[in-house]
């Protein structure tokens, strides 16, 4: 009886150790979705030859003027190493689900901000510390996520690149707990809440200049506008329609795919049949890749119908092939490519610190880079860390980045430069024109 | 004129790719009961291995045949490993085949990481035929997919080794009996089903982006397809792939393509009420 | 062929059926295998075949212990069996199981003829289709229409008109004839007293009575085992 019993039982429990594998297998694809926090290094004891943050206000009242060890910096004045319990500085980002793509850079920049921060003093003479939270692009796990940041990690100030829908999600958390959320990721603009601030590039920054520039660049007047179908491309096009129109062209067509569209057939025969001498495409990561090795052989390539874009980044331009892509312009906030002393000692380090085959800094990087060095320098300036003081002194702050010059508006958004790259017949992306502290049109006063 | 018939390539060209996605599942899912969850992922490695094939200097086309044994090994090793033990609990193969599309995915991030990948279009460009200029690739999928998905259903319908695998369906003991080897037609089968995911990964590679979350998108066109096809005929792929198509073309021409995908889901809902599922695992 | 089991002890999960039982069946004989419903006999045919795991004893076949071979590897090493219940793939055709069974399309008209017209012309209908008779003796005829030199029959009559059970037995004493070795499973007295060469009688999962054809008073003891 005991023997007829046991390879039963024993199916049993083998079937109950595949199980418990792969549910421990989706607790590990779970566990990234939780904080990491980078290497805490209060004392920032290698500095590195890029600029500090150049307008630091210089009176840190809390801190002790004392020697320190660090190597030099170019900063004109030797900051007091920062000492005492750390401001924390929650960063909500998607490292994993669709938008995990981005996600690298962005954790990567996570050690940029504490050594830069703490070299230049900490704020208020306190070392900062980040602590990161993945939204796995998924509302749900973002509000999971924000509610972390705030409750076990006890945030100062959240720095957010992610989705609008995870915005949405996690916002009224932060509203609750009256923790400052900067909201750093390129978006369709319309945000106004008390504790937040919107750094990321909006659809009017990136159009207003960029439309008529590129229908006197190209020539072409008669606009196809193809997006994926969601708030950020269609507020894109309702704006781009306003700037075609009032710079004499006209929109032959506007279609909106559903995310994770895999076949553009008879979108890409609707372009062909438009008319159309000007595509400005906004569609995201795979269905940005799928349209366009597919619209070259539809006959409506860059070559026949130039590209105007506000999303496609590198690691999509790199997959779609310089044989797709070249000639193509892309309109944002940042660009490794930006040529500026300052910029390009920060890339340099980035690529020695992170390694040469890195996934590059990029926008949504920089601009919570910035967006750090904004509340820092406020958080300094207000010399404490309440949400409503530093909150104040955001409001006109301006800072010079490696990014450029940028403030903050009136409106809680970031008037920033805007620049426009054109791919190039290797691949590469080169400046081709660049418009300084380009205005957002938003309205805010909460 | 020259519209349509650009309209009906286009269809066919889903057709084409809608068939040869869906085929391992309908195959897996029909004469197994198994819902594998994990299909999309097959697919997605099926890609990969278009992406390394191509990153190693060799022709696409040798990436075909390649993803096929790559996908089988890998089919018949998760069958061994892991259906086997489970495969007449269907809500069980549920929770398993989700779990494993999940370790697969990890799997191919820690390989390849999260970047999207590419494989060049092999023959760029298009061809005139029926007055019409059409992608020359999108004929050769056409052709290939077609071949795939006939061949391999004429082997399940039509061959001893099909029956022997229906028959274990039917009753597992009485094969036994019968002398049919129920372990290895069993493994075969999965394998079969993985191994034209695995061509239909390579197949599709040059039209898209390759990245680890790729088979969460193929996964609902895929069990559209095997829905409205039919649970438990194995030619239902053709005919839910080729229903499914002609939708998507048609309202996509009239309409848009928001609207194809809605008009997608509910056609999957009417099948479903229409034809009732069966709570058991389907069989042939 | 001979076929042996020495001690032979299986059950469902953890219920013990068969406590230590051992017989033999040897090539152009007919062993007759009689018992109450519930003594075991179907669970011996299993095990057997291997659908069921032997958890104890040994099973031989031409001196062979196969006792942990797999059921596939047993019929191509030439046994056969024909259960009683779920003979047939309910769900395929006349057909398909003929050819699941070995038989190539040629030889189809030849087994389904095997108990005369009734089913002849019929493989392409749905087996499970067919009335309880006509699949116990399609599942009869395949097994005999084999070349496996061991065939174990669970109670082939059952549900068989009284003119098919005549051809039936026709057909095993032809497959005796032809030196093949049979287990015939039977609560149906009579055939197996035309037929069978000996007896064993199974009670709760042991033999408890064994014989050889004409002994004298072999008819009265078999049916007092089998009486309540």
């Amino acid at each position: 009886m005991g023997s007829t019993l046991k390879p039963r039982t024993r199916s049993r429990f083998r079937t109950a150790a595949i199980m418990m594998a792969l549910l421990l297998g989706m607790a590990a694809a779970c566990a990234t979705s939780d904080d990491e926090p980078a290497v805490a290094e209060p004392a920032a004891t290698e500095a590195e030859a890029a600029p500090a943050p150049a307008d630091e206000p210089a009176d840190d009242s809390d801190a002790a003027p004392e020697p320190t060890e660090a190597p030099a910096t170019t900063a004109p004045d030797e900051p007091a190493e920062p000492s005492g319990e750390p401001v924390r500085i929650g960063i909500l980002f998607s490292n994993s689900g669709p938008a995990g793509i981005f996600g690298q850079p962005t954790a990567n920049i996570a050690e940029f901000i504490e050594e830069d921060i703490n070299a230049a003093g900490g704020i208020n003479g306190r070392p900062v510390e980040t602590f990161l939270a993945d939204d796995a692009t998924d509302p749900a796990v973002g509000r999971q996520a924000m509610e972390q940041l705030i409750e076990s990690d006890g945030v100062d100030v959240v720095l957010g690149t992610h989705s609008s829908a995870t915005r949405e999600a996690a916002k009224p958390l932060a509203e609750d707990a009256g923790v400052l959320y900067i909201y750093a990721a390129l978006y369709e603009g319309g945000e106004c809440s008390p504790v937040m601030f919107n750094t990321g590039e909006v659809p009017s920054q990136q159009l207003a200049p960029v439309i008529p520039w590129m229908m006197d660049e190209t020539g072409g007047s008669k606009w196809f506008l193809l997006g994926n179908d969601y708030v950020w491309p269609r507020r894109s096009f309702e704006l781009a329609r306003q700037y075609i129109e009032a710079a004499g062209g006209e929109v032959v067509g506007e279609e909106y795919v559903p995310l994770g569209t895999q076949d553009f057939s008879s979108v890409a025969q609707q372009i062909a049949g438009s008319g159309a001498d000007l595509i400005f495409p906004a569609l995201v990561g795979g269905d940005a890749i799928a349209f366009e090795t597919q619209a070259v052989d539809f006959g409506i390539g860059q070559d026949a119908i130039p590209r105007l874009a506000n999303i496609y980044e590198e690691n999509v331009l790199g997959v779609m092939g310089p044989a797709v892509t070249a000639g193509m312009r892309v309109t944002l906030g940042y660009f490794k490519e930006v040529d500026n002393p300052a910029n390009n000692a920060f890339v340099a380090r980035y690529f020695e610190q992170f390694g040469a085959d890195a996934p590059p800094h990029m926008t949504f990087s920089s601009h919570i880079y910035d967006a750090a060095l904004l509340y820092a320098a406020a958080a300094n300036a207000a010399g404490t860390t309440d949400t409503a003081a530093v909150a104040a002194a955001l409001e006109g702050l301006s800072l010079s980045t490696p990014t450029g010059d940028i403030s903050i508006t009136g409106s809680r958004h970031l008037a920033q430069p805007i620049y426009v790259a054109e791919i190039q017949s290797d691949g590469s992306q080169l400046i081709v024109q660049s418009f300084p502290a380009v205005e957002p049109d938003e309205t805010c006063s909460p | 004129m020259d519209a349509l018939t650009l309209e009906l390539l286009n269809g066919l060209s889903l057709f084409a790719t809608l068939a040869i996605v869906a085929l391992g599942l309908g195959i897996v899912f029909g004469l197994m009961g198994i819902i594998n969850l994990a299909h999309g992922e097959f697919v997605m490695i099926g890609a990969y291995v278009a992406y390394v094939t191509h990153a190693n200097g060799l022709s696409h086309w040798l990436s075909l045949p390649l993803a096929a044994v790559v996908l089988f090994v890998l089919g018949a090793c998760i069958e061994v490993g892991l259906i086997r033990r489970i495969h007449r609990r269907p809500e069980v193969t549920i929770l398993a085949t989700f779990g494993l599309s999940i370790c697969l995915r990890q799997a191919v991030e820690l390989i390849f990481t999260k970047d999207f990948r590419g494989v060049p279009n092999p023959v760029p460009g298009a061809t005139r035929a029926f007055g019409v200029l059409f992608p020359t690739y999108r004929y050769v999928l056409i052709g290939i997919a077609v071949v795939v998905v006939v061949v391999t259903l004429l082997a399940f319908t039509r061959s001893r080794f099909g029956l022997t695998v229906r028959a274990i369906v039917a009753d597992r003991d009485l094969a036994d009996a019968s002398g049919v080897r129920t372990g290895i037609a069993y493994f075969c089968a999965f394998g079969i089903g993985a191994a034209t995911a695995g061509i239909a990964g390579a197949l599709v590679a040059p039209l898209g982006a390759i990245e680890p979350q790729a088979g969460l998108a193929y996964l609902p066109g895929a069990f559209l397809v095997v829905i409205v096809g039919g649970f438990n005929r194995l030619w239902g792929v053709i005919a839910g792939a080729l229903v499914v198509a002609a939708v998507q073309t048609g309202v996509i021409h009239f309409y848009d393509a928001v609207w194809a995908q809605i008009a997608a889901l509910a056609l999957a809902v009417l099948m479903l009420q229409l034809r009732r599922v069966p709570v058991e695992g389907a069989t042939a | 062929m001979r076929f042996e089991a020495h001690g032979l002890r299986s059950g469902y999960g953890s219920v013990p059926v068969l406590h230590g039982v051992s017989f033999c069946v040897s090539e152009g004989e007919i062993v007759a295998l009689v018992g109450r419903n519930g003594a075991g006999k179907t669970t011996l045919v299993k095990t057997m075949i291997g659908l069921l795991r032997a958890t104890g004893g040994q099973l031989r076949l031409d001196g062979a212990d196969i006792t942990r071979v797999p059921p596939s590897r047993r019929v191509r090493a030439g046994m056969r069996a024909a259960f009683q219940e779920r003979s047939l793939f309910s769900q395929l055709s006349v057909g398909d199981n003929l050819r699941l069974s070995g038989h190539t399309v040629a030889e189809h008209g030849r087994v389904l003829a095997t108990f005369g017209e009734s089913l002849a012309g019929r493989e392409a209908q749905r087996a499970g289709t067919l009335s309880g008779g006509e699949q116990k003796m399609l599942a009869a005829a395949s097994a005999l229409a084999s070349t496996a030199p061991i065939l174990l029959m669970d109670e082939p009559t059952e549900g068989l008109q009284p003119s098919n059970v005549e051809l039936l037995g026709d057909a095993l004493a032809a497959a005796r004839q032809e030196g093949r070795g049979v287990l015939l499973v039977e609560q149906h007295l009579a055939l197996a007293l035309r037929l069978a060469d000996r007896f064993i009688v199974l009670e709760k999962g042991e033999i408890v009575d064994a014989g050889a054809a004409g002994e004298t008073g072999l008819a009265n003891r078999l049916s007092g085992r089998l009486a309540l």
